[in-house]
C-alpha cells in the first residue's frame, strides 16, 4: 500500500472495498511473471466480489506461474474523487500498481446497465477509451460475460470479446499473448493472433451500413475472419477447473457465502430469458464432485454457509442424493445450506424442511405473469393451480411471507394480464391465508438470443400505464406492490439490442457524468436524454419490433440456438402454445451440435 | 473453556471495521480447526468478544480479544494454527487460557505519527485549557462533549504525540478527535497522521 492511496482511504466509505489482502488473495513475484492480467468487474467490490465466474477466472489465471491475474473493481465516486484530486490511477487490489501498466485489461460484463462503468474506468485508469486511439503502451482491452452476446454498443471501445465460457478460452489466449510477446509482435499484430481462437470476437474487423433505423450491411472488412462467431462451451463440467479455495473479503459482500454451481444452463426454455437459451445445453456437475469442491472451500474458507447456485435448482437430477450428501458435512460443521431457485412442491418443501432446521425467512417464486394465457405465450411451464398449492405448502410448512415476482410489458400483453397479477396475489393469500405478500413488477426487456428478440418494448409512458392497471383491481392491504423505475428497463433495453450506434451516444453520457446507472442514486435519465440528443440518436430504433428478415446487431455471434428455433418458439408465444422442457421433449434449438449434458 | 488472545493489526488490517474484523476471526478460526463457541438460539453467532475495539484507522500491536472453545485447546496450537489462517496483517502474539473479566482495560496508550508535529510548546497551551469541547456525532446528532477528562497524558517526541486515552465499554476517545482539537484549539494543524495503539492499561 502506498502512501498516497492510504492517505486517501480514511477519507472514503468502506476502505476494505481498496486495500485487497484477503485471505486466498493471490500473491506473487510480479517480476517472475509474463503476463499481467486485470481483471476487472465494473461495479463495487461488494457486487464483483459476489460473482463466480470471476472467482473461477481468477483463481485459473493464478494457477498458471506465467501470468499474474489481479482484480480491479469500479470505486464508488467519494473514491473517484479523492483520487483524482490526488492523481491516483485505477489500481489492481493485489499491488495496487496502476491498470495501465498491465499486459490485457478483461472486464467481464453482466449487465448493460454497467457500460459507463467501462468507460469511467478506462477514463480513470489513464487508457484512451476507443480502441483505434489505444498504443503500444496501453493494455490490450478484452470483454467477456453474457452481455457479449450482444457486443456491438462497446463495439469501439473493447480490442476483441471473449464469447461463451472462459475456463477454455482463457488459457488459449493467454498462452497466445505469452507467443506473441516473445516474438515482439505490435498490438495490431497480437490481436489479429487472438482472433484465430475460436469464439474470440475482433469489431474493428467488421463493418455496418445501414438504411434508416435498420442495419443494411453487416460485412468482415479484414481478410480471413469468421462469418460468425460461435460461443465456446465446456462440454465436460466435472473435469473442468473449479477453485480449491477462495478470497475471503473481509468486508460483508452481496453473496457472502460459498456459492457451488450445480449446473450450467436450463432446461426450461420461457421465452423471454436470455440465460436459458444462451447457455445451452444444459449442463450437470456430479454430486459427487460437488461434494468434494464443498469440502474443499468449506476447509480453505472458514465460510458458515453454502448456496447452490444454478438456474433452476429442481431441474438438477440429483437433488436429493446432493442435499443429503452436503448435509452430512454442513450439519456436523454449524454450516447453514441454503436452496435458492426451486420449485414450490411438495419435494421442495421436504428438501427445505431438512435443510433450514433453524431459520424460516420468506420464500420467493417467480410465476412471472399473473394469467394462464400470459404464463403460457411466455413458456412459464406452471399452472395457476401450482402456483396456489406451493403458495399453501409454504404457508402450511410456517413460512411466513412470499414474495412473487412478476413482469409486465411481456409481448402479446392484454390489460387483463396486467390485473391478473395483484388478483392472482389476493387468491394466493385468501386461499392460504398467509400474512403478508409482497409483489415484486419489474418491465420486460427483450433480450438478443430469444424467441422474443423481435419483439417491440414498450416506452416508457406505456410501461408508467401499465403499472397504474396494476394498483387498479381492489385487493387486501396486506398485499404490497413494489415496482421498478421503467427508465432504466428502456435504456437497459437500448442497450441490449443496441448497435454500434450508441458507442458515441455512451461516451457522451459518460461525458456528461453518467456512471453507476444500476444504482438508484446515481442514475440520471435526464443526462441520458440529453446524451441522445447531442448524438442525434433515437433511441426508440432499438426498442422497435424487429422484422424475421432484418439483419439483427447480434447476427454475428452463434449460441447455438438457431434462428428458426426462436423464430418457432416466437409463432408458438403468438398462438399461447407451450414447448415442452429440454428433458421432455427435445426441440432441435440447435445446442445439440455440443452434444454435451441433457443434448447426449 | 475461554481464551484470552493478544493480538496486532498492522497493514491493511487497520480499515477492517469491527464488525467485520469479528467476521474474519470467526472465520479464521475454523479454517484453523479451532473448535469456536457459538451462542444457542434463533440466530447463532460466534463466542467472540473484544476488550477495546479499535476505530477504523489505527493500527495496533496490544489488542486482546476473548473466544470460548466447546473443547480444550493447547494454547500453543491455538496461536499457531490461527496464525497460520489468518492474513499476514493480522498476528496472533499470546494465547493464554483465560478471559477477559482478569484484564480490564479502561485506557490505551496510542503513538501518533504526523506528518507535521506539534511542538511541547503548542501541547502545553492544548493542555492548559480548562475544557476541550469537541463536536461527537451520536445516534441522535451531534452532540459537545468535553474531552479533556479522557486524556490522561499526553506528550511529543519528534514527529510522534504519544497520547493516553480513555478505551473500552465504558469512556472511550479516539486519538483523531484529538488531532482534530489541537487544530481547533491552538491553530497547528498536524498533517496526515498514522494512528497505532501500543499498550492497553486499566488506570
Amino acid at each position: 500500500m502506498t502512501d498516497k492511496i492510504d492517505k486517501i482511504l480514511l477519507n472514503v466509505s468502506k476502505p476494505t472495498r481498496y486495500t485487497g489482502g484477503e485471505h486466498g488473495s493471490c500473491v506473487k513475484d510480479k517480476s517472475s511473471v509474463d503476463i499481467r492480467f486485470a481483471f476487472c468487474f465494473p461495479d463495487l467490490y461488494e457486487v464483483g466480489m459476489s460473482h463466480l465466474g470471476l472467482r473461477i477466472l481468477y483463481h485459473m489465471m493464478n494457477e498458471r506461474p506465467d501470468t499474474y491475474c489481479e482484480r480491479v473493481f469500479l470505486p464508488w465516486p467519494d473514491m473517484i474523487e479523492q483520487m483524482k484530486s490526488e492523481n491516483i490511477p485505477l489500481f489492481t487490489l493485489e499491488t495496487h500498481d496502476s491498470v495501465k501498466d498491465f499486459d490485457i485489461l478483461g472486464f467481464t460484463l453482466q449487465y448493460e446497465m454497467c457500460y459507463t462503468n467501462v468507460l469511467s474506468a478506462l477514463d480513470l485508469a489513464g487508457i484512451p477509451r476507443r480502441s483505434a486511439d489505444r498504443g503500444e503502451a496501453d493494455p490490450i482491452v478484452c470483454a467477456g460475460g453474457p452481455c457479449v452476446y450482444n457486443p456491438e454498443p462497446l463495439s469501439d471501445f473493447i480490442d476483441f470479446f471473449l464469447i461463451g465460457e472462459g475456463e477454455e478460452q482463457t488459457n488459449e489466449y493467454l498462452d497466445t499473448y505469452k507467443r506473441c510477446k516473445a516474438q515482439g509482435l505490435s498490438r495490431k499484430e497480437t490481436i489479429k493472433e487472438f482472433s484465430k481462437i475460436s469464439g474470440v470476437y475482433v469489431p474493428s474487423y467488421y463493418g455496418q451500413t445501414y438504411d434508416g433505423e435498420r442495419i443494411a450491411s453487416f460485412t468482415a472488412v479484414e481478410k480471413g475472419v469468421p462469418v460468425k462467431i460461435k460461443k465456446r462451451i465446456i462440454t465436460d463440467l466435472d473435469n473442468t477447473f473449479f477453485p480449491e479455495t477462495i478470497i475471503v473479503p473481509y468486508m460483508e459482500i452481496v453473496h457472502d457465502r460459498i456459492n457451488l454451481e450445480i449446473f450450467r444452463g436450463c432446461i426450461r426454455g420461457c421465452r423471454f430469458c436470455q440465460a436459458g437459451h444462451v447457455y445451452r445445453p444444459t449442463r450437470h456437475r456430479s454430486p459427487q464432485k460437488l461434494v468434494e469442491i464443498a469440502k474443499n472451500l468449506i476447509k480453505n474458507s472458514g465460510y458458515d454457509e453454502i448456496g447452490l447456485s444454478s438456474l433452476s435448482s429442481s431441474d438438477y437430477p440429483h437433488l436429493e442424493e446432493l442435499v443429503d450428501s452436503l448435509l452430512e458435512i454442513t450439519e456436523k460443521n454449524n454450516i447453514s445450506l441454503s436452496l435458492p431457485s426451486l420449485r414450490i412442491d411438495n419435494f421442495s418443501l421436504s428438501l427445505m424442511n431438512k435443510v433450514q432446521k433453524v431459520r424460516k425467512t420468506g420464500l420467493t417464486f417467480a410465476p412471472e405473469a399473473g394469467t394462464q394465457r400470459m404464463r403460457d405465450v411466455i413458456n412459464k411451464g406452471i399452472t395457476e393451480e401450482e402456483i396456489l398449492n406451493g403458495a399453501q405448502i409454504a404457508l402450511r410448512n410456517g413460512y411466513k411471507s412470499i414474495k412473487l415476482y412478476f413482469m409486465i410489458g411481456l409481448p402479446y400483453e392484454e390489460a387483463e394480464d396486467i390485473e391478473g397479477i395483484p388478483l392472482l396475489a389476493q387468491k394466493i393469500l385468501t386461499k392460504g391465508a398467509g400474512q403478508s405478500l409482497t409483489v415484486s413488477v419489474s418491465s420486460f426487456v427483450p433480450k438478443p438470443h430469444t424467441p422474443f428478440q423481435w419483439a417491440r418494448q414498450d416506452s416508457l409512458s406505456e410501461l408508467e400505464a401499465k403499472q397504474k392497471i396494476l394498483l387498479s383491481p381492489k385487493i387486501s392491504r396486506k398485499i404490497k406492490i413494489n415496482y421498478h423505475t421503467s427508465s432504466l428497463s428502456v435504456l437497459e433495453g437500448v442497450f441490449a439490442r443496441g448497435d454500434r450506434r450508441l458507442c458515441k451516444v455512451l461516451e457522451r453520457a459518460v461525458d456528461l457524468g453518467c456512471i453507476f446507472d444500476g444504482w438508484s442514486e446515481y442514475f440520471a435519465p435526464d443526462k441520458w436524454n440529453k446524451a441522445f440528443e447531442d448524438c442525434d440518436v433515437d433511441p426508440a430504433i432499438f426498442t422497435r419490433a424487429r422484422s424475421y428478415d432484418e439483419i439483427l446487431p447480434w447476427d454475428i455471434i452463434d449460441c447455438g440456438v438457431t434462428k428458426n428455433h426462436l423464430m418457432r418458439e416466437n409463432e408458438a408465444a403468438k398462438k399461447g402454445i407451450v414447448s415442452p422442457n429440454c428433458r421432455a421433449k427435445c426441440a432441435g434449438c440447435g445446442a445439440g451440435i455440443w452434444k454435451a449434458g441433457e443434448c447426449v | 473453556m475461554k481464551y484470552v488472545v493478544e493480538f496486532e493489526k498492522s497493514g491493511i488490517a487497520k480499515y477492517i471495521s469491527q464488525l467485520d474484523f469479528q467476521r474474519t476471526i470467526s472465520r479464521a478460526m475454523r479454517r484453523a480447526n479451532l473448535p469456536l463457541a457459538y451462542s444457542h438460539g434463533f440466530n447463532p453467532h460466534p463466542q467472540l468478544s473484544f476488550a477495546a475495539p479499535l476505530a477504523v484507522g489505527i493500527s495496533s500491536e496490544c489488542e486482546l480479544f476473548e473466544a470460548e472453545l466447546y473443547e480444550e485447546a493447547d494454547e500453543n496450537i491455538f496461536s499457531e494454527n490461527l496464525n497460520n489462517a489468518l492474513p499476514d496483517c493480522i498476528r496472533i502474539i499470546k494465547v493464554k487460557k483465560d478471559s477477559l473479566k482478569n484484564c480490564p482495560v479502561n485506557a490505551g496508550v496510542y503513538k501518533v505519527e504526523c506528518e507535521n508535529a506539534p511542538d511541547a510548546k503548542i501541547i502545553d497551551i492544548f493542555m492548559s485549557r480548562d475544557t476541550i469541547e469537541m463536536d461527537k456525532k451520536t445516534k441522535g446528532g451531534i452532540k459537545q462533549l468535553d474531552i479533556k477528562t479522557d486524556i490522561f497524558g499526553i506528550s511529543v517526541n519528534n514527529n510522534t504525540i504519544e497520547m493516553t486515552l480513555a478505551a473500552g465499554s465504558q469512556r472511550n476517545l479516539r486519538p483523531f478527535l484529538v488531532t482534530d482539537a489541537i487544530k481547533k484549539y491552538t491553530g497547528h494543524d498536524c498533517g496526515y497522521c498514522k494512528y497505532h495503539r501500543v499498550k492497553l492499561l486499566n488506570m
